[in-house]
């Protein structure tokens, strides 16, 4: 199929593991007893559209970064079929490498002792980036990250931050195709998270780029990402954009009353999830059409002060599709 | 013809970038650069006082007189050294593995192993260069070879220079198989050790497996003797080609190791 920049099929992933309680050493070397394997990926097929910003969540070990390296052609999977730009991204990693930009977010590529100017440089020789290109987008990502006063500086003297904003400059100097967030954002402080955000909406706007980002930090994904693909153990458990599956997931709300009643009357029937505490009333569940209802009768009953309507989170959403599709 | 002038192009002018960053990064750290070369040329200065020193009791080893001798212990340090001033990086692969750091080599559009050897220069091995250096100069006064062996001397030193590299990745790809770091990268050191004197004196297997094996008899001994016999220039050719081959094998072994790690990842 056309189109599609990344399209999985039935992709499997196993790992050898071996387990160093089963038989003695002479078995476990000479016969491979103890020896297991592990499925990382079960069968999962996905396909991704140019242009998409794709969060990819999991808990640790659902199969996130085995997934990451099977599309940038780090590993190659046991079963099922891969493409990415169209190639084996294993076969053909080299081919691939030139349109690709990855962030592994624990590990730098920059020089520790130079500066990442120099890192630059030496991006700029690998991959063959005319010097007007070049040019261009080095002054773009210094203005977007006001990089001017630190890009000079050995990398190793740069704070968490400046170095991250430094790291993902560098894997936009090519214009990459597609681009692989893994992590990018962990451990920053909120500043550098906005930066880094706002960073990645310009290249949305601006750039053909595909961007495949994992993080913990969901509602940051919120703010990246179109698409999330939520991993469970190997296997996909929902494939969705994310303002659709907040707009499903909310249509049930939760409304909190506070007001003088020492206890609040609440009187009718239904599964609302209802919690009382001193001046203090918690009504959950609530279908939208039954909103006004609901808050009709309360107020209608009790002493009111004030009312508030919250809607999930995107963290609270995936948790709970987490829970409940963990079995 | 064009296709390859350009590559030629490309990878010259990135070995040119890559040795630039790395001799910028020697300049930062220029203390320990200076420290690292004279201590190295001091404890040389030892071992070469003890050479001298035998050379005092006995007229010659094994048939091989104190210039000979001089000559492949200069040799073979120019020849180690050539390496692990440039590309010491490649006895790092274990390390690298170790600590996740492989992946980035392999998402770039270079050959990682290239990318590993170009990664940094040595910041202590100066000082065995230029004690290499001035060794074989002496020997090569002393026996009167005259300059029309310089070029034998140039392409030895080049072709020694990528055995040792040869060794060195082979060591390396070890530990794409096994997790624990086995330290076998060290063992590289110990081959210069056993090269720097003359091939003969050892036993015929540890003679057998230094030629055919790790052919670190064509590092020194080999064109020393060459020298000596004044076998036809043409000979020479063979020290550069046995280098090759050495390396090429070491490399499409070293290939293997990329692809198992590409089933495991550890």
């Amino acid at each position: 199929m056309s189109g599609n920049l990344i399209e999985a099929n039935s992709l499997v992933k196993e790992y050898q593991v071996k387990n160093t309680e089963e038989g003695n050493f002479f078995q476990r070397i000479l016969k491979g007893v103890g020896r297991h394997s592990v499925r990382a990926l079960n069968g999962i097929s996905f396909s991704i559209v140019e242009g998409e910003f794709i969060g990819l969540i999991g808990n640790n070990g659902a199969g996130k970064s085995t997934l990451v390296k099977l599309m940038t052609g780090v590993l190659y999977p046991t079963g099922g079929t891969l493409r990415v730009l169209g190639r084996d991204p294993f076969a053909q990693r080299n081919k691939n490498n030139w349109e690709l930009g990855v962030v592994f977010g624990q590990r730098s590529q920059l020089k520790w002792d130079l500066s990442a100017m120099d890192s630059f440089r030496l991006l700029r020789t690998i991959y063959q980036i005319d010097s007007s290109c070049y040019r261009k987008n080095l002054d773009r990502f210094i203005e977007l990250f006001d990089m001017g006063e630190f890009i000079g500086q050995p990398v190793r003297t740069l704070s968490l931050g400046q170095r991250m904003r430094c790291e993902i400059a560098a894997t936009f100097l090519h214009n990459p195709r597609v681009v692989f967030l893994d992590e990018p954002t962990i451990g920053l402080d909120v500043f550098s998270k906005d930066a880094i955000a706002q960073f990645l909406n310009v290249m949305r706007e601006e750039e053909k780029v595909t961007v495949i980002l994992t993080t913990h930090d969901l509602e940051e994904m919120r703010r990246i990402c179109d698409r999330a693909i939520v991993l469970d153990r190997g296997e996909i458990l929902l494939e969705q954009k994310i303002d659709e599956l907040l707009k499903n997931y909310n249509q049930k709300k939760k409304i909190i009353f506070s007001g003088k009643n020492e206890e609040f009357c609440f009187s009718i029937k239904s599964d609302f999830k209802v919690t009382k505490k001193p001046y203090y009333l918690e009504v959950d569940n609530v279908p939208g059409d039954e909103l006004p209802a609901v808050i009709r009768m309360v107020v209608s009953e009790n002493n009111v002060a004030d009312i508030n309507i919250e809607e999930a989170s995107f963290t609270d959403v995936i948790k709970s599709l987490l829970k409940e599709g963990g079995r | 013809m064009k296709k390859f002038l350009g590559k030629l192009k490309y990878y010259g002018k990135l070995c040119l970038t890559f040795f630039k960053l790395n001799y910028k990064e020697l300049e930062i750290s220029s203390m320990d650069f200076l420290f690292g070369i004279v201590a190295k040329l001091l404890s040389y200065v030892a071992e070469l006082l003890a050479l001298f020193f035998i050379f005092e009791l006995v007229p010659e080893i094994n048939g091989w007189d104190k210039y000979q001798v001089f000559f492949i212990f200069g040799l073979n340090l120019v020849s180690f050294s050539l390496w692990s001033c440039f590309f010491i990086n490649t006895i790092t692969l274990p390390y690298y593995i170790e600590r996740g750091e492989f992946d980035r080599f392999l998402v770039r559009p270079v050959s990682p192993l290239l990318q590993i050897m170009l990664d940094g220069f040595d910041d202590d091995s100066w000082g065995e260069l230029a004690t290499g250096l001035v060794v074989l100069g002496y020997a090569w006064g002393k026996l009167g070879l005259g300059v029309k062996v310089l070029p034998i001397i140039l392409i030895a030193a080049f072709s020694g220079c990528f055995i040792y590299a040869g060794i060195s990745i082979l060591l390396g790809t070890v530990s794409f198989f096994t997790v624990a770091q086995a330290d076998v990268a060290d063992f590289t050191m110990q081959i210069k050790e056993i090269a720097k004197y003359p091939i003969t004196i050892y036993p015929k297997v540890m003679q057998f497996i230094f030629t055919y094996i790790f052919p670190i008899a064509f590092v020194a001994f080999l064109p020393m003797w060459m020298i000596i016999e004044q076998i036809n220039i043409y000979f020479i050719v063979i020290l550069p080609v046995v280098a090759g081959i050495f390396f090429l094998i070491a490399r499409s072994i070293w290939l293997r190791g990329v692809r198992h790690y590409g089933s495991t990842g550890t």
